[in-house]
């Protein structure tokens, strides 16, 4: 078992109605969302969503107010919207180690630098991740979660009641 | 007895045990040193003949001091005894010997030593043949034994990034670093041993007017300062792509290791140089040992290699060496300078007469031509002027042999590094390196302290320019410390060729020159083919310290140039590591991913036994059903044609095709159309490779006008991303269509039986039952289900009336259990199979990547003329002739025989000629028989009797070829 400084717990938050918005090229450009592969637009609703892709945008959990926006995007002709409820598990991975826990996979700091979020293997998981306050966001592929919490756990991180 | 002084050591004394021996150390001591100290000579027994073997180095060049340490079950073998720190308890066994090192059963091969030369297994054990003899030769054969269990911690494993990389914490290395981190990159120095300073621990260095270890003691506080991290007890053991493999084993012994996967912009390689040896006859008596070791164990530890000693060697560092020895306690007798008077420098001839005023004796032109003794060294026997048979005996219990320095250019070999042989040094030095990578100091064949700074100042300055950084120009450490080396290149006594036997060259694989000899003899002159057919530099040698030395006797042997006949190939990695560090995460049940569905909890619950299906966990069958896969396959398989079944097919791939041309776009991907496709509607759909190979096949869904869920095999999922990405990306780039991976997005169960449809209705509820009452084969509906999508598809893989339900993971496992409640059982894989095969369905093997859509009867399809991927070159003559397979059924003629999936078949009279094989079979509960699929060639028509050959399994039988489908050939039960 790895050292662990102090206590690193991983929560996990589950699947959601998650979707994602993908406009056709070349024109594709959704004026209102971060054009670069890594970035973020955060609605004052609090809704986050990442591009993920050259003209990919990923959106956890969107409030009715995004949905519709991507909606009426979509019914313009400006993109396809998918709903991937379920192929992402969310978990947050907070505490003092979380950030060595990732490096046993991957420079995790570096991945993220310049980036609100990065696409990812983690423990040869597929992943996408974001930095939190105190730790890191993970979405794992979900049929993926279960081998990676396991490796969480071998690694010291222990799973939030 | 009071404490030894050095400056590795501490007063506290630990006490640890070797051989079932209790013995003490002092903090800080090696394996190697304490034993030393303890005047224990005798470490181990060599790996071939079995004699006895002393510590040689001070490194993880150790060929002989390799130990098992540890406890039962939790032992390592070949830990390097000179890097090992010893901790209060250590339990530690001497290897390649039993029951002791002094009485070892198996030192009776000594006796056979001329018998069991190179290439003595390759021709020996054949007789009666090499079966016979293996469990023997493995018995006595390998270096230690490896552990029963493998219960050693996980290793740490580090991703991380820097600007500049310094391998090797010596002067050289110390230098470099000191100047990128001044010159302002990010710097990780990586030093192997414990301690910063290599040859600086006990050279009589100054350095910019401070004591080498003032000095050493500065530049690291500087380092520190500048935010250089310094790695200490961490290897550089391998890298590729960009990647440096550092490995660190703190106290050198395998157990918590962390293994740093570094990524620098730039690497500067300051390794050092490793000592050789020279050979003559018997040069592995315990006693024998480099000079450099001998030095290091006297500054590091305060341990006497030996009370009087004989110094042997080709240049001038042996007298600045007998110096330090004698000003340690050390009485040198003698040193054997094997160069005659005018190649020794005027500095080493003042040394000698200074030494020989304290009594040593300092013999040029001169060579050793033998040690002396038994069980360790009692003497030298040295030749002086032209003739080997004018010889003195000297007595002494050490002789410590200096053979030169060879570079060590390991890492900078590797992914693209050349080498030149250096005349001066009698080594080769790394040459030409790949851009953003040099070597410095020693490694690059500087040998004195000014030079080595400089060098290393030189190659710091370089990696931070490397980076974008103005190197520092001032600064550059000034040093004066050991002279040149002034070598005259000397690699073997001379001796008669019987003695040649004891003539060794690499003692860990115990070859000799005799060896050697018999090697060229035998025709096998490269150095690689001499390294295979000796074993010269395997293990953890890697040419280590058996290299050089073992090309320029080649070279001798050869009649040729040293570069002529240029070293092996050094591998990685460069110390031992244990196996369990390599795998890092990745052993046990993590040894790779094992992707569940949303209802695995319920399979493992419910005794379902798993089995992995390329990363997918799937149920093969349930306990319940029968002993094993073959009698529950057969219970599940029957009553789903009687009642129902269910099984989770949530690995199959699903592609979200949508966009204004995802219509056009399949089309190009499918052999048949999607776009005729009608809303609410699917198709059985077939992708080819472009060399008109069956790729994949599917169901393809069409959700609206310009959205399609194409669904693929559960194993195919991302090849088909992949192939379908390719295509967008190329040929489609300027067109609407996305694709989105969406295979976790949605669990399918699959209800499949004559009671299937009555099931649904019972769990979806009343606002289903007549939408699925008037739902045809192919049809499929959307709605909701607990307030989650789900889409109920009318599809069959079993031949029975079935559905798919695509539902959300998160209501799949209740959907699922109110399924099983209303009477049907879930079925695996086993029984899918026997439906498929009954039905005459594909089931895996015969998508092979060999068979066209026609070899699989798919002649309709490809008739409708969609001009596809791949759909050009199923035009090609080759693919009608009349030997290409076809894809048929086959039953027993008996009615009754087994046989077996990968069986050949051939005509009855002609049992030597293949005709094709069996993809697969199963035992058909509905028919009471086996059946099966093959693979036979077109011309052989249906009602042909084939031989089914199976000699391996002993199951022949005589089979008619039939048509595919053996159940149900009107499809009434599936359109019911």
């Amino acid at each position: 078992m790895s050292a662990v400084t102090s206590r690193t717990t991983w929560i996990d938050r589950g699947s959601a109605n998650d979707l994602e918005f993908v406009t056709f090229a070349p024109s594709g450009h959704f004026e209102l969302l971060p054009a670069a592969p890594g970035g973020a637009a955060h609605t004052e609703s609090g809704d986050a969503v990442y591009a993920i892709a050259p003209r990919r945008w990923f959106a956890p959990r969107p409030g009715d107010a995004l949905r519709a926006t991507f909606e009426a995007a979509e019914a313009g002709g400006a993109g396809a919207l998918v709903d991937v409820t379920g192929q992402w598990r969310c978990l947050d991975l907070e505490g003092a180690s979380a950030g060595s826990i990732l490096r046993n996979a991957i420079d995790i700091e570096a991945v993220l630098e310049g980036r609100e979020i990065a696409l990812v293997t983690l423990f040869d998981a597929p992943c996408r991740v974001a930095r939190r306050p105190s730790g890191y966001r993970l979405w794992v592929r979900s049929s993926y979660a279960a081998h990676l919490m396991t490796l969480l756990e071998r690694l010291g991180a222990v799973r939030a009641p | 007895m009071s404490p030894r002084r050095g400056t590795r050591i501490g007063p506290e004394s630990l006490s640890f045990v070797f051989d079932g021996r209790p013995y003490t150390a002092q903090r800080g001591d090696t394996l190697a040193s304490a034993l030393l100290a303890h005047g224990v000579r005798a470490i181990g027994r060599s790996v071939k003949y079995r004699r006895l073997r002393g510590i040689f180095t001070a490194g993880p060049e150790e060929p002989n001091g390799l130990l098992t340490v540890g406890t039962d079950p939790v032992v390592i073998p070949n830990v390097a005894a000179p890097q090992c720190v010893v901790q209060d308890g250590l339990v530690a066994r001497s290897q390649n010997c039993w029951p002791s090192v002094r009485f070892d059963v198996a030192s009776v091969l000594q006796a056979g030593g001329a018998f069991f030369g190179a290439g003595f297994y390759y021709k020996t054990f054949i007789f009666p043949s090499w079966r016979f003899w293996e469990g023997l030769i493995r018995r006595l054969a390998g270096l230690g034994r490896a552990p029963l269990a493998a219960d050693l911690p996980d290793p740490t494993i580090v991703h991380d990034h820097t600007d500049v990389l310094v391998v090797g914490g010596g002067a050289a290395g110390l230098a470099a670093a000191l100047v990128a981190a001044r010159s302002g990159a990010r710097v990780v120095l990586a030093e192997r041993e414990p301690v910063v300073g290599g040859e600086l621990e006990f050279e009589d260095a100054t350095l910019d007017g401070r004591s080498a270890g003032e000095w050493t003691c500065a530049t690291l506080g500087e380092l520190g300062r500048l935010g250089v991290r310094v790695l200490t007890d961490t290897t550089l053991v391998g890298g590729s792509g960009g990647v440096a493999v550092l490995h660190t084993e703190p106290q050198g012994l395998a157990g918590a290791a962390t293994v740093v996967k570094l990524r620098p912009a730039s690497l500067v390689l300051a390794t050092g140089a490793v000592e050789r040896a020279i050979a003559f006859v018997d040069n592995d008596l315990p006693g024998v040992m480099l000079l450099g070791a001998a030095e290091r164990y006297l500054g590091r530890y305060g341990v006497l290699a030996g009370r009087r000693a004989v110094l042997f060697g080709n240049h001038d560092r042996l007298y600045t060496a007998a110096r330090r020895l004698a000003a340690g306690g050390m009485a040198v007798v003698a040193i054997v300078d094997t160069r005659t008077g005018g190649a020794v420098s005027a500095e080493a001839r003042r040394a000698a007469v200074t030494l020989a005023t304290a009594g040593t004796e300092c013999l040029t032109g001169a060579t050793v031509v033998r040690a002396l003794g038994g069980a360790a060294v009692k003497g030298a026997l040295v030749a002086t002027g032209d003739s080997a048979s004018t010889t003195r005996r000297i007595a002494c219990d050490a002789l410590l042999v200096s053979g030169g320095y060879g570079p060590a250019v390991h890492a900078g070999l590797q992914e693209g590094g050349a080498k030149r042989y250096a005349a001066e040094l009698g080594a080769f030095v790394a040459d030409a390196q790949p851009e953003g990578r040099c070597l410095a100091g020693a490694a690059a064949g500087c040998m004195e302290i000014g030079a080595v700074l400089a060098d290393g100042w030189r190659a710091g300055g370089e990696a931070a320019a490397a980076v974008g950084r103005t190197p520092v120009v001032d600064g550059v450490p000034r040093g004066a410390g050991d002279g040149a080396l002034h070598l005259e290149p000397y690699w073997r006594a001379p001796c008669a060729l019987a003695e040649e036997k004891t003539q060794f060259v690499d003692p860990q694989n115990d070859v000799s020159v005799a060896d050697l000899r018999a090697t060229l003899a035998e025709g096998f002159i490269d150095i690689e083919h001499v390294k295979r057919y000796t074993a010269l530099g395997f293990g953890t040698d890697q040419a280590k310290l058996g290299g050089q030395l073992g090309a320029a006797i080649l070279a001798e042997l050869r009649g040729e140039t040293v570069p002529a006949v240029g070293t092996s190939r050094l591998r990685p990695p460069f110390h031992p590591m244990t196996l369990r560090s390599i795998a890092g995460h990745r052993h046990g049940a993590s040894l790779r991913p094992a992707r569940q569905t949303p209802l695995h909890a319920w399979h493992v619950a419910h005794g379902a036994v798993m089995e992995s299906m390329g990363l997918w966990m799937r149920p093969r069958y349930y306990r319940a059903n029968g002993a094993d896969a073959g009698e529950a396959g057969v219970v599940e398989a029957g009553r789903v044609r009687t009642r129902g079944g269910l099984v989770d097919g949530s690995t199959l791939g699903k592609i979200e095709v949508v966009g204004a041309d995802a219509a056009a776009f399949l089309d190009a991907m499918y052999l048949t159309r999607a776009s005729t496709i009608k809303v609410g509607r699917s198709k059985y759909m077939v992708n080819l490779r472009e060399d008109g190979m069956v790729l994949d096949d599917g169901i393809v869904l069409r959700l609206s006008e310009d959205r399609f869920l194409a669904t693929t095999s559960s194993g195919h999922a991302e090849h088909m991303l992949s192939h379908f990405e390719h295509y967008r990306d190329t040929e489609w780039a300027d067109r609407a269509v996305t694709l989105t991976d969406a295979t976790d997005a949605w669990a399918v169960i699959v209800v499949a039986g004559p009671e299937s449809r009555a099931a649904l209705a019972t769990v979806l509820g009343e606002a289903w039952y007549e939408p699925l009452a008037r739902l045809r084969h192919m049809d499929f509906l959307r709605g909701a289900h607990e307030g989650h999508a789900l889409t109920a598809l009318r599809a069959s893989f079993s031949g029975e009336l079935a559905f798919e339900l695509h539902c959300r993971p998160a209501i799949a496992p209740r959907l699922w259990e109110a399924l099983v409640a209303t009477g049907l059982a879930p079925y695996g894989l086993e029984a899918l199979d026997i439906l498929r095969i009954e039905k005459g369905y594909l089931v895996s093997s015969e998508l092979n990547g060999q068979t066209t859509p026609h070899d699989l009867g798919m002649d309709g399809l490809v008739a409708l003329g969609n001009p596809c991927v791949g759909r050009e070159l199923l035009d090609r003559p080759a693919f009608h002739e009349p030997s290409r397979p076809r894809l048929v059924g086959l039953r027993a003629v008996d009615g009754k025989s087994r046989f077996d999936g990968g069986s050949q078949l051939t005509p009855p009279d002609q049992l030597q000629d293949s005709c094709g094989y069996i993809t697969s079979s199963a035992y058909s509960p509905a028919l009471g028989e086996w059946v099966g699929l093959a693979l036979v060639a077109r011309e052989i028509p249906l009602g042909t009797v084939l031989k089914c050959r199976d000699p391996l399994r002993g199951g022949d039988a005589d089979v008619r070829v039939v048509e595919t489908v053996h159940v149900d050939p009107s499809a009434a039960r599936m359109k019911s």
